[in-house]
């Protein structure tokens, strides 16, 4: 691809109408919207109808990190090449302080605008998320209405009775927090 | 424009109302994939939508298989009052350990845990000789009476090596419990059927001096009797009763590695201590620099795995746990013991050490296809205070009740059924 088309630029509209600006590039992460450019579209704002201003924000953010890495790796002893563990550590970092309904958010996105790195990140996140909680913590946490019973909802814990049983180090360890 | 078209909006949910199960299926599925039984187990009691979306038939089908074939790692912790004590199971996919109450029918007993196999989870009682069998999906308690003419047996002669548990066949909640034991100075099989209540027990049949007919054939479970210097017992046997070969004997020597200890506790003072630990027709060498090095511990430099050879005449290297992983995981030890257990081409070798009366359990596995070698770290289970009565290796925990044939292996609780040899 020659230097020109590198710095062409891509105007996207988030679904509460602010726009944005990025670097074609940057836009081509999305696998999407790589095949939306690839048709001939290039004066157009891109309407990304299902993603909200602070998610699409967030969304570019990965995107040119993900181009920052890729740039220069054509070039030996690329300095933003990273190993498998900074790899991880950076993914943990991005992710961090992303509350659940900004993480739905972000899956729906990277699953629509198809970016598999950030689907990736996302479906880690939710993963450690969920892991280990109980009922209650995971109604809470996403704002899931309890709509049982309470007697089914006894008759489907006594069904698996022992997956409800608490670990008395995980009590200790978050009554100590 | 085609702009337009392809930007179709999935969803014009705000973020307060788009509640995770709003997800598209597929990737919840993704995400549920992800989880250990437990999670999924809990995620059913969330919402309706929840249950019936793990519920559904496609999905338990795609989860099994992938669940069934997951290792876990149960640890039985003894606690006074007895009913105080814990089973505890940790799989790759959890993050935290999982804590199984033991039945109210358990209370009265004095109990080591031996092996577990899908829903079954085998105690043996001291006080009575005999076993117990928890199924942990029905909450049922089976008694196992004492193995035919051996009578009943104190916790300490059983050997983790030696016997098998079998969940199965599929949906019948039935098990078959499997040791291989010296009886009238010959390598016996005991077998127990829960389906028929009952024991039944064959000499094992020794190779031909021709030595013709392979001893170790696939899909055969090979359990160990003894292990000499130099020389061990062992005995092949047909998983299935029905339709079974005479269960074999195989004497493989430890010529490639030299003078073996008997498995069990490092002890003595020697400049390399060497523990084996067996399981599935294979061995683990765990060789440690002795003496007083590390404030009085060791530290191991070295992990090999062996093999039965094909006639199971001997035992041949395999592989060797890699020396940069060995550096991360090492840590300074008295007293080690292990199981191994191998099942879908994975092999899972458990370590526990103990160092100033604390544990540390190191959970490595190796894939037989890929040569990779992975460490499990475990998250803290309150070892510090661990009163350790069995562990074991298993698999076959699912949704459905349809298990393949997984296998475990147990360990001793006591030091001295861990050196011992049966009498």
């Amino acid at each position: 691809m020659s230097e020109s088309t590198e710095k062409k630029m891509v105007r996207l509209r988030s679904s509460d109408g602010e726009v944005f600006e990025v670097e074609e590039s940057v836009a081509k992460v999305a696998k999407t919207l790589q095949d939306m450019l690839e048709e001939d579209c290039a004066d157009a704002v891109i309407p990304i109808t299902c993603v909200r201003a602070p998610i699409l924000t967030k969304v570019i953010d990965y995107c040119k990190d993900q181009v920052m890495i890729s740039s220069s790796s054509s070039t030996t002893n690329n300095p933003n090449e990273r190993t498998e563990q900074e790899r991880k550590a950076w993914g943990q970092k991005f992710m961090e302080g992303v509350d659940s309904s900004t993480l739905c958010e972000l899956l729906v996105a990277s699953n629509f605008l198809n970016i598999e790195g950030l689907l990736n990140l996302g479906v880690d996140k939710m993963v450690s998320m969920i892991q280990g909680k109980y009922p209650q913590e995971i109604r809470d946490m996403f704002n899931v209405v309890n709509d049982f019973t309470p007697e089914e909802e006894e008759e489907i814990r006594n069904q698996n009775a022992w997956a409800f049983e608490r670990d008395p180090y995980y009590k200790k360890r978050s009554s100590s927090k | 424009m085609a702009i337009d078209q392809k930007t179709i909006c999935m969803s014009t949910a705000t973020s307060t109302d788009l509640a995770f199960y709003l997800l598209p299926s597929e990737l919840l599925q993704d995400i549920f994939l992800r989880l250990a039984l437990p999670d999924i187990l809990r995620l059913k009691s969330v919402s309706r939508n929840l249950n019936s979306f793990v519920s559904r038939d496609d999905f338990r089908q795609i989860y099994d298989r992938k669940s069934t074939a997951d290792p876990w790692i149960f640890l039985f912790k003894k606690r006074s009052p007895p009913r105080d004590s814990l089973l505890r199971g940790f799989s790759h996919r959890s993050r935290c350990w999982c804590s199984i109450p033991i039945p109210r029918a358990f209370h009265g007993h004095d109990l080591y845990f031996l092996t577990t196999s899908g829903d079954f989870f085998l105690f043996a009682s001291n006080y009575h000789g005999d076993l117990l069998a928890f199924n942990l999906r029905r909450n049922t308690l089976e008694r196992v009476p004492p193995a035919g003419p051996l009578g009943p047996r104190g916790t300490s002669s059983w050997r983790r090596s030696s016997l098998k548990l079998i969940a199965g066949p599929p949906g019948s909640d039935a098990f078959s419990f499997l040791f291989a034991d010296l009886y009238r100075n010959r390598p016996f099989l005991f077998r127990y059927s829960s389906a028929t209540q009952a024991w039944t027990w064959k000499p094992a049949q020794e190779a031909a001096d021709d030595g013709a007919a392979p001893r170790v054939l696939n899909g055969r479970v090979v359990l160990s009797v003894v292990h000499n210097r130099g020389e061990s017992v062992m005995v092949s046997a047909d998983p299935a009763e029905i339709g079974d070969a005479p269960p074999a004997v195989l004497r493989p020597r430890f010529g490639a590695v030299g003078n073996a200890s008997a498995v069990g506790l490092v002890s003595g003072s020697s400049p390399e201590e060497r523990l084996h630990v067996y399981g599935d027709g294979k061995m683990v060498v765990v060789r440690s620099d002795g003496g007083k090095k590390v404030a009085g511990g060791r530290i191991f430099r070295c992990v090999e795995v062996w093999g039965l050879t094909a006639d199971g005449r001997g035992w041949e290297f395999v592989t060797r746990v890699p020396q940069g992983l060995l550096e991360r995981v090492k840590k300074p030890y008295r007293a080690m013991m292990g199981c191994l257990e191998e099942r879908n081409g994975v092999l899972s070798l458990v370590l526990l050490s103990n160092y100033k009366g604390s544990w540390d359990i190191i959970w490595l596995s190796y894939g037989i296809g890929n040569g990779d070698w992975t460490w499990v770290p475990l998250p803290d289970c309150g070892t510090k205070d661990l009163n350790m009565a069995g562990i074991a290796i298993s698999s076959g925990l699912c949704l459905l009740t349809d298990f393949s044939v997984p296998s475990s292996i147990v360990q001793k609780p006591a030091r001295r059924a861990l050196v011992g040899l049966p009498t």
